[in-house]
């Protein structure tokens, strides 16, 4: 990664496609978690994205990439929301159905962590995931949906399981950090 | 199923947020935003927006033409005064288009206005590449939750003043946004906003 880094900063393409592939995702959720909005969380995204790009060289290559792209994507959001709130030159009045509830920082960062996780999952497990979760499916359903065995649909959402329980061991109510814990690994 | 996990964990799998995508087109419009600002220090030069470029400077000399005859037409017009006294148009107002980091030298403004048959929008824009023949632009009117669009351009020919029509001026629709559109079939917005813009009330 520290080569990716490397690269990223002096603006290659290839790496910065690379850390767009892995982060997207996990940028995108903490986006639509704070502007619930799909337009502005796109909007978001891209200047995350080029904000990240153009302070790179301020990042030290042994730090983890992830806090620090979360930190930008968090205050890009809250700007969006807040610009979207502030009334123009044009003398139009305060957006009232933007979002004004605080998401908290904890929340936001344990979003992005599981997205990160979900995203890293081979292509198979992630779907048995989606549709075990999120569309509340069960083994027999999630095998007719996707033409397998019940048995493959089991193992499948075992080993799912068990990558995600070791990706996110560290976000377990025992360990879960602060987050004053998330800013200082940011290295600010 | 989920014995392993952290509960708190667990139960964040059934949020929406965690699973839905960004915009498929999205990754080449932060590509381009960052090769557009990487090119000075000679860093790669992003090949699509390379290409539009070099549509955008060769217009053919025959479009170039009609562009000019619609224009003296368009002056006549203007001169004779046609309009002034046409029952079906309100007062309008102008409003400035502000870029995003897509197209950050882009800039444009919106003349709108509410008539009797909607939110008629001369939209007039400076900076904007042509679209190129795998994509065009889309202008919506927004209240931040809904969105209606206001019909779609490309300027692959050449930039001018481009007429669209709203079939909603409710006071709460406010902001009228332009989107880069893949000609993928999809209706929804693509979310790559290229221009951005708020109005006040409009007078009836």
């Amino acid at each position: 990664m520290p080569d990716v880094i490397e690269r990223f900063r002096n603006g290659d393409p290839d790496a910065v496609q690379a850390v767009y592939h892995q982060y997207s995702g996990a940028v995108f959720t903490v986006a639509r978690s704070i502007v619930h909005d799909r337009e502005l969380a796109a909007d978001v995204v891209q200047q995350t994205f080029v904000k990240a790009w153009r302070a790179a060289s301020t990042f030290e290559g042994q730090r983890e990439l992830a806090p620090w792209l979360y930190s930008i994507a968090r205050r890009t959001a809250i700007d969006a929301v807040r610009a979207e709130m502030k009334p123009t030159r044009a003398g139009h009045e305060p957006e009232t159905d933007a979002a004004v509830a605080p998401v908290s920082f904890e929340r936001t960062w344990e979003k992005f962590e599981v997205r990160s996780a979900i995203d890293a999952l081979p292509a198979d497990e992630r779907e048995v995931v989606r549709l075990g979760h999120l569309l509340g499916y069960t083994h027999e359903q999630i095998a007719e949906q996707m033409g397998v065995p019940v048995g493959t649909v089991k193992s499948r959402s075992a080993r799912a399981h068990k990558r995600l329980a070791a990706a996110l061991a560290h976000l377990n109510a025992a360990n879960r950090p602060t987050g004053d814990d998330v800013v200082q690994a940011e290295g600010s | 199923m989920t014995d392993e996990l952290d509960p708190v964990l667990a139960a964040l799998l059934a949020d929406d947020d965690l699973w839905d995508e960004p915009p498929a087109a999205l990754e080449q419009s932060v590509l381009a935003a960052i090769a557009s600002e990487a090119a000075p220090a000679s860093a790669p030069i992003d090949q699509l927006a390379e290409r539009r470029r070099r549509r955008q400077l060769s217009v053919p000399w025959w479009l170039a033409a009609a562009a000019a005859c619609a224009l003296v037409v368009a002056g006549v017009l203007l001169v004779t005064g046609r309009g002034d006294g046409d029952p079906e148009r309100a007062a309008g107002l102008v409003v400035e288009l502000s870029p995003t980091d897509v197209f950050p030298e882009a800039s444009g403004t919106a003349d709108v206005a509410a008539t009797a048959a909607g939110l008629r929008i001369v939209l007039d824009t400076d900076g904007l590449p042509a679209a190129g023949p795998d994509h065009f632009y889309e202008a919506w009117i927004t209240d931040g939750t809904v969105r209606v669009s206001a019909g779609s351009f490309h300027l692959n020919g050449a930039s001018a003043p481009i007429e669209l029509w709203a079939g909603v001026d409710r006071p709460t629709f406010r902001t009228l946004t332009v989107t880069l559109e893949p000609i993928d079939g999809v209706a929804e917005s693509s979310g790559q906003v290229v221009l951005r813009g708020t109005f006040a009330e409009l007078d009836d």
